[in-house]
């Protein structure tokens, strides 16, 4: 790296910023009806407004909720292959979720329920994952962190088997939904709930994304520099639970996002928070819009399951970075 | 005699019924270099990460200005005293001057008395000219400099008192250790104290103030470099012969 990348550094927010819109604008445009019946007759302006924007907004909100919650687990945990999906965040709120739509629907407790508990979920995952794989920072270290993950994720998904086995007919095609993920139930109120959590997260952790890149150098390290490690640790799993488990009350599990965005993130601007937080929910947002774009017109007039596109992008990502770790192995 | 800037008193530490840490006092004078020496195992980074709050003690104590400590949180800590451990990995692409600007978290200074701050440190410690590099892929003794510069930061602020240094000069070579000595007597020398973990004898010797020398959990030595590093007590503690060469440490 020299003089030229920080020069251009400057420049790649900004470029960046350019992304969402024109990626939004394909979506909108993909997928069946040509351009002027989209445009010009009143069922087209119904497609494109009531059906495929709200989709592509949730689109966008998600992989950038997503990329948020994997880029504050990855920096407080040290380990940037840990993402929400693949260490069993997602799958904790999946099974929240499915253990409110079993048991407490019939309550109706609020509107509110269902996400509280996905949140709830996906915390006890975490703290689990947390509680099992944190140790140090070498690549023993980040192995066992994804041994807990997977570890968790395998529970999660027998626990998501047992509720669909006591399921109604309607709460088993949730279920469903929620282990492969899907856009298609976009409305508004997610999408609101979920722009919501974003921006309080943005706002929150803003002047706490210092501290996240003093926790890359170590535990000892940040707790010399005057960091409470612990307190930054819960402090994580709440706004991770948080993003994720509204994420996947609204569309299921879509995993490996949070691990492509800040990735590429980190590979443009350096791990510096500050920077890598922007970024990440730019590229989360774009590629989880760009995703549904694959899933609905690949084989059309059927539909993929997006969690189906995002892996198939993804673990060749993954893949690629445990194989770089595998190099720096002593 | 200047006041004390530390005081430990009876500090212990007990893991699985062993003592890593076994009733040491001292006390640290403002200006002084103190180096500690001892054999592998001795205890020494165990006491430094006490001696930075980092994990306490099951009896005895520490304090700082004659204020005890045991209530302070993480940041009243890391205005007073500052530690770096042993180099440990790391996993992401930070640059050198991202991490040496992280010495400044702990300040409430200004950013623009930081960049001045950050400036020297990157030219002090001699990386200026690696300040945009990935510092993953430095050698040990640049990653070193960089750790030893972003706590030269962290010292900078007025209430520090303490650099707790393990093993700095670990991975240095000569220029570059005489260096870290020069920036350590400019810290001394503000009326600031360091203590560090040496493991060359001779070097204790020649540019420590005075030395501590620990074994087996204990303080079995407290003196200026001559009283302590004389030929039978190394030989005793380090079980190597050793003598003692027109004021030079050999061994056979």
């Amino acid at each position: 790296m020299g003089s030229t990348t920080l020069l251009r550094r400057q420049h790649i927010l900004p470029l960046c910023l350019l992304l969402p819109p024109l990626v939004v604008l394909a979506g909108l445009l993909t997928g069946g009806g040509e351009w002027s019946w989209l445009l010009n007759s009143d069922a087209g302006q119904t497609v494109l407004w009531q059906v495929r924007f709200p989709r592509v907004v949730m689109a966008f909100l998600i992989g950038a909720a997503l990329s948020a919650g994997g880029v504050l687990i990855q920096g407080v945990v040290r380990n940037p292959l840990a993402d929400p999906g693949l260490i069993g965040v997602s799958g904790g709120a999946a099974v929240g979720a499915a253990v409110y739509l079993v048991f407490a629907s019939s309550l109706s407790l609020s509107m509110w329920g269902q996400p509280l508990a996905a949140f709830i979920g996906g915390a006890v995952a975490l703290l689990v994952v947390m509680r099992l794989g944190l140790r140090g920072a070498s690549i023993h270290a980040m192995s066992f962190l994804i041994l807990a993950g997977i570890s968790v994720n395998v529970l999660a998904s027998a626990l998501i088997g047992l509720m669909s086995y006591m399921a109604t007919d309607s709460a088993l095609r949730q279920i469903t939904f929620w282990s492969l993920g899907s856009l298609s139930g976009a409305n508004w109120r997610w999408n609101s709930a979920l722009f919501a959590a974003l921006v309080a997260a943005i706002i929150f952790w803003r002047t706490r994304l210092r501290t996240l890149d003093a926790l890359l150098l170590g535990e000892v390290e940040a707790r010399s520099m005057g960091i409470s490690v612990v307190r930054m640790q819960w402090l994580a799993v709440l706004w991770v639970a948080l993003l994720v488990g509204i994420a996947v009350c609204a569309s299921g599990v879509i995993g490996f996002v949070g691990l492509i965005s800040p990735h590429i993130a980190r590979l443009l601007t350096g791990a510096t928070h500050t920077r890598v937080l922007p970024l990440a929910i730019i590229f989360g947002g774009c590629l989880v819009v760009l995703a549904d774009m694959a899933a609905r017109t690949l084989v059309a007039p059927a539909e993929l399951p997006i969690g189906i596109v995002t892996t198939l992008l993804g673990a060749p990502v993954f893949i690629s970075l445990l194989l770089r770790e595998k190099r720096r192995m002593p | 005699m200047s006041a004390s800037l530390l005081t430990v008193e009876g500090l212990s530490l007990h893991r699985g019924g062993a003592a890593l840490v076994n009733q040491v006092s001292f006390d640290v004078k403002a200006g002084e270099l103190i180096m500690l020496v001892g054999p592998n195992g001795a205890g020494k980074s165990t006491l430094l990460s006490m001696l930075a709050g980092l994990q306490r003690g099951d009896a005895g104590s520490v304090a700082v200005l004659q204020r005890a400590t045991h209530t302070w949180p993480r940041n009243t800590w890391a205005e007073h005293v500052t530690f770096v451990p042993q180099l440990s990995s790391m996993n992401f692409p930070l640059t050198v001057r991202d991490v040496v600007s992280l010495g400044g978290l702990a300040h409430s200074t200004s950013m623009v008395t930081l960049r001045q701050q950050v400036k020297a440190a990157l030219q002090g410690w001699d990386i200026d000219y690696l300040a945009e590099h990935d510092v993953r892929r430095l050698s040990g003794g640049e990653q070193q400099r960089c750790q030893l510069a972003r706590s030269w930061v962290q010292m900078q602020q007025a209430q520090s008192i303490l650099w707790l240094l393990d093993e700095p000069l670990s991975a240095l070579d000569l220029r570059h250790q005489h260096q870290c000595l020069q920036q350590i007597r400019a810290i001394t020398a503000q009326g600031k104290s360091v203590l560090m973990v040496v493991h060359d004898l001779n070097m204790a010797r020649q540019h420590a103030d005075r030395v501590l020398m620990m074994c087996c959990g204990e303080l079995v030595a407290d003196g200026s470099a001559e009283q302590v590093l004389n030929a039978e007590q190394v030989s005793r503690v380090f079980q190597v012969e050793t003598y003692l060469d027109h004021g030079w440490l050999g061994w056979r």
